[in-house]
């Protein structure tokens, strides 16, 4: 079975070409174009294995979407943050337990596979 | 007859007018100084103080000249003809007449009776001696009175000047009529006159014959005719000499060449005579006057030089003219003399009248320095320095007065007057000593509580005599903090002193030396370039202010005077720490150890000013130091208006960061694409979507290049108007803070949404910070205390929104009105709206606003969002 993971990006284009990119790698991928659209999904039942997430989105941005996703009782998968606006102070600001890992764009699609499979499928310790 | 015309005399008079009034009267005074000479030598002249000067300018003048045709013949007695008879001298006299002779004149008395002799009348002159009568001022000839028919002349020469004889006498007075000399008699001129000037030739030819030979008429009939025949008295008599400047240097002549000289010049009428003193005094007076009126006219240093070797040619020449044809001797030395006395009085007093305007220039440019010196109560001074103290690393400082023998504290600082004055015999011998010498002393035994270094500096008289006494933590204190120390105190000292002087009226020559010096740097600065150094302030457009090292405000620019408004400092009390405290966000042990550094150390400092006036603001303190003695001169605080290069700063950053962002993503899509791509899994439809998504992401990573590329190279002025991408949220921020005072004042709170992380939107930072400040004031204003009002920044897919709402409302249509009006039509805040509207069509941004009494207020911004 797939392992299912929610991107929310609003670049399209990179929203598109990384599904497709992660979907071509085995994961299921369902798409959101800021975080309003991805609690949305979140509250469609998802559920998700992984949550993909950029920080600098319209209508709701990453920031704001961690804050939301916490708020409530709601038991999050890790959240990977993909992000090209991860600047020091970002990452400071990044204090949410649900956060797993941050890579700043661009990243290695190699490297990034690897480190959602960790992320998914944590090694036993 | 030629008419003046009298439109060109007015002229002239209005002319001389305005030469004699031509700067007031000092230059009057100036004129005049001539005639004081001319007076003064005038009168040396007439007491015969020139007397032997002139005599030379005479001899110069006659000595070489060219002589007259001879009119005297000297006949020498020869011993033949000394071996004739008694009648010898008779016989000599007729045949001497026979020849042609107009006159025989013996230079002695040979007894002749022109009845007994058949000689005929007065045509013999003897010479007799004279002795005055006694009792009387008037002379007679010795012995018996001479035979009827015969002439007798006094045997006189005029007494010698210095040894010299160019002088003889026309007459003696005598009873019954002058008495004349023999050379008069000789020449057959009446016995009046003055003494006259003898011309004594080189060239003047004088013949000379053996008694013999004209007995013997050797010389032919008429070879006497019309000559005076003088003739030497006999062989026997020992010859009479006579020194005149024709002698000299060679041998002294004899009396009978100068009664010779003597004669000839008389029937020449070439007699030369001083002119009168009256005529010397009026010449030497007109001389000086139009001397004066040339001073007056023109610059006498540059024109001195002309005048001197003009007037010594014209002298020369107007002397040999009027000797030549008038038989005057000009007053030469005192006419000589008077253009370089004159020339060097006028030099003078043009000089002291200079060093007078100079005093004046330099006391009016202190008491304008002092009057620019922002410090306008002195009596402050104490509290300066005092203030000043720690700055250089002074860890104690105590400035006190002793008046009448009583001590009073003027400042403490972590010290008191207590400490100084418990032993008075210890504190007065020291104070002795500070008063003796300039530099600070040692002082350590006064307070040996006080650990590390201290020094006593008398700081000179105010109200009493000031001390200060001052102590550094360290007692291995770095030379140059003490060399600081002891330039302030100096700088003090000074500047007491020119008070107190400038109190007492002392010289104002002696005031300008201290005030040169407590001057120091600041007032120098101002006092020694002037204006222009207060005009270049004045003109810079960063505000600029100047402070003394002892801490008092000197001087400062329109623009630091407005900002001091907007800060509400006051211009004439505000110390330099203090100023760097209103102005930076820079605490006080900082702004001590920055003082300080630059005071020893010198150079400048730069810090970023607390925003002002919406502007950003770097200062920039700065020592000025004098190049030789490196003592703190001034210290220069400017404040730079950095807000355009922050924009142009901000602008990049903000370009930059964009590009970093949608280059990022760009690249990763291409590189997500190619790994999908190259995997070899996809089939081919889902292989050219692959390839298309590349080709997208490249199309898009070159076109969003190509938008960026205007706004790379901009320069401070041209982003003035521009718009480029910002941080929205943080523009909102911004505004906020500028309207945070208005909320506190009018107690309403000003709530608001915002997004953590603000993408990219295009508009113009400042237009938008302005248009959204003017907002918020009018809905602040108009919202009851208690109240809030919105200010959010929401941003959506492609858009930007900025939302300012609140407050009670205004009916719509007079909104309308207020914002639709031309811009510098709209009232007060809407101005800033009606400006943002029209320039953020140019951004692709839409304003709306809404208003309706008791909904109140709703303006929205929405602008484009790039990324």
């Amino acid at each position: 079975m797939k392992q299912n993971i929610l991107l929310i990006d609003d670049d399209d284009l990179l929203c598109e070409v990384l599904a497709d990119f992660l979907d071509m790698s085995g994961y299921g991928v369902v798409r959101a174009a800021n975080g309003r659209e991805g609690l949305a999904r979140l509250d469609d039942g998802g559920p998700f294995d992984l949550i993909v997430l950029d920080l600098l989105m319209p209508e709701m941005d990453g920031l704001r979407f961690l804050g939301a996703v916490s708020d409530g009782d709601r038991t999050l998968p890790p959240v990977l943050v993909l992000s090209a606006s991860a600047t020091a102070s970002v990452v400071d600001a990044l204090d949410f337990p649900s956060v797993a890992g941050i890579v700043r764009k661009p990243v290695q699609p190699a490297a990034l596979l690897e480190k959602i499979a960790a992320l998914i499928a944590p090694k036993p310790v | 007859m030629v008419e003046a015309d009298p439109a060109r005399r007015v002229s002239l008079l209005a002319s001389l007018w305005t030469a004699l009034r031509l700067d007031g009267w000092r230059r009057v005074a100036i004129g005049l100084l001539p005639l004081i000479i001319a007076l003064m030598l005038a009168f040396a002249h007439d007491r015969g103080w020139t007397r032997w000067s002139d005599a030379a300018a005479f001899d110069l003048m006659t000595l070489e000249t060219a002589g007259q045709p001879p009119a005297v013949v000297t006949i020498r007695s020869d011993p033949v003809f000394e071996a004739r008879g008694a009648s010898r001298h008779a016989d000599l006299a007729k045949a001497a007449l026979a020849q042609g002779a107009s006159r025989v004149a013996f230079r002695f008395d040979p007894g002749l009776d022109p009845v007994r002799d058949g000689i005929a009348p007065s045509k013999v002159v003897v010479a007799r001696s004279v002795s005055k009568v006694p009792g009387q001022a008037v002379w007679q000839l010795d012995g018996a009175a001479p035979n009827p028919g015969i002439l007798a002349g006094a045997r006189v020469v005029a007494q010698a000047e210095r040894g010299l004889h160019r002088v003889q006498l026309m007459a003696l007075p005598a009873n019954g009529g002058p008495l004349p000399v023999f050379e008069t008699a000789a020449a057959g001129r009446e016995p009046i006159g003055e003494p006259y000037w003898l011309r004594l030739s080189h060239r003047q030819n004088l013949p000379r014959l053996e008694a013999s030979q004209v007995l013997s008429g050797e010389a032919g009939p008429s070879s006497l005719k019309g000559m005076v025949v003088l003739v030497e008295p006999p062989l026997s008599a020992r010859p009479t000499t006579v020194a005149s400047p024709r002698d000299v240097p060679g041998e002294v002549g004899t009396l009978s060449t100068y009664n010779a000289l003597a004669i000839q010049t008389l029937i020449d009428r070439r007699e030369v005579r001083p002119l009168g003193s009256l005529q010397s005094t009026l010449l030497l007076v007109v001389f000086a006057l139009s001397s004066g009126l040339i001073y007056l006219r023109s610059d006498p240093k540059r024109i001195m030089p002309l005048l001197l070797l003009t007037s010594l040619a014209g002298i020369a020449a107007g002397s040999w003219l009027a000797l030549e044809y008038a038989g005057l001797l000009l007053p030469v030395t005192a006419l000589i003399l008077a253009q370089p006395l004159a020339a060097l009085l006028v030099l003078h007093r043009a000089e002291l009248s200079e060093d007078r305007n100079l005093r004046r220039f330099v006391t009016q440019t202190i008491n304008r320095s002092s009057h620019q010196v922002l410090l306008k109560d002195l009596g402050r001074m104490p509290q300066y320095l005092a203030g000043s103290a720690p700055g250089l690393g002074i860890a104690r400082s105590l400035l006190f007065e002793v008046r009448g023998g009583r001590f009073e504290e003027l400042v403490a600082d972590q010290s008191s007057l207590g400490e100084v004055t418990a032993d008075r015999r210890k504190l007065r011998g020291l104070l002795r000593k500070a008063n003796r010498g300039t530099a600070p002393i040692d002082a350590a035994s006064l307070v040996p509580e006080w650990a590390g270094t201290t020094r006593l500096a008398a700081l000179g008289p105010a109200e009493g005599e000031v001390y200060w006494l001052y102590g550094f933590a360290d007692k291995h204190t770095d030379t140059r903090a003490l060399q600081a120390a002891a330039a302030l105190a100096a700088d003090y000292r000074a500047m007491q002193q020119l008070r107190a002087d400038l109190s007492a009226g002392v010289d104002r020559r002696r005031a300008y030396r201290p005030a040169d010096e407590w001057a120091g740097g600041a007032v120098r600065l101002i006092a020694g370039q002037g204006e222009q150094v207060l005009t270049g302030l004045d003109r810079l457009e960063t505000a600029v202010m100047v402070f003394h090292p002892i801490g008092f405000p000197v001087h400062a620019n329109t623009s630091m005077g407005n900002l001091f408004e907007q800060l509400s400092l006051s211009l004439t009390e505000t110390t330099l720490p203090a100023l760097l405290a209103a102005l930076t966000r820079l605490d006080s042990p900082r702004i001590e150890a920055v003082l300080r550094d630059l005071l020893l150390h010198g150079g400048e400092m730069r810090v970023d000013a607390r925003e002002i006036d919406t502007r950003s603001r770097q200062l920039r303190v700065a020592m000025a130091s004098d190049p030789a003695s490196k003592h703190a001169l001034a210290l220069v605080v400017e404040v730079v208006d950095v807000s355009e290069l922050r924009r142009l700063a901000q602008l990049r950053l903000n370009l930059s960061g964009l590009v970093d962002v949608s280059i990022r993503n760009d690249l990763d899509a291409i590189g997500f694409a190619l790994a999908s791509a190259g995997s070899g899994r996809l089939d081919p439809a889902r292989l050219a979507k692959a390839h298309g998504q590349i080709g997208q992401a490249v199309d898009r990573a070159t076109e969003r290049l190509g938008a960026l590329t205007p706004h790379l190279h901009p320069v401070p002025g041209d982003v003035r108007s521009e718009c480029f991408p910002l941080d929205a949220a943080a523009i909102v921020d911004e505004a906020r803070g500028r309207v945070a005072a208005l909320a506190d004042e009018l107690n309403v709170s000003i709530k608001g949404e915002r997004p953590a992380l603000s993408g990219f939107t295009i508009a113009d930072p400042k237009l938008l910070a302005d248009m959204i400040e003017a907002m918020a004031r009018i809905v602040l204003a108009d919202s009851p205390p208690g109240e809030a009002i919105e200010l959010d920044v929401s941003e959506r897919e492609g858009k930007t929104s900025v939302s300012v709402a609140g407050g009670v409302g205004m009916a719509f249509e007079r909104l309308y009105a207020a914002l639709e009006a031309p811009a510098e039509k709209a009232p007060g805040p809407f101005r800033a709206i009606v400006e943002g509207m029209a320039a953020a069509i140019t951004w692709g941004a839409v304003v709306s606003y809404s208003s309706r009494v008791g909904r109140g207020y709703r303006f929205t911004i929405e602008m484009r969002r790039i990324g």
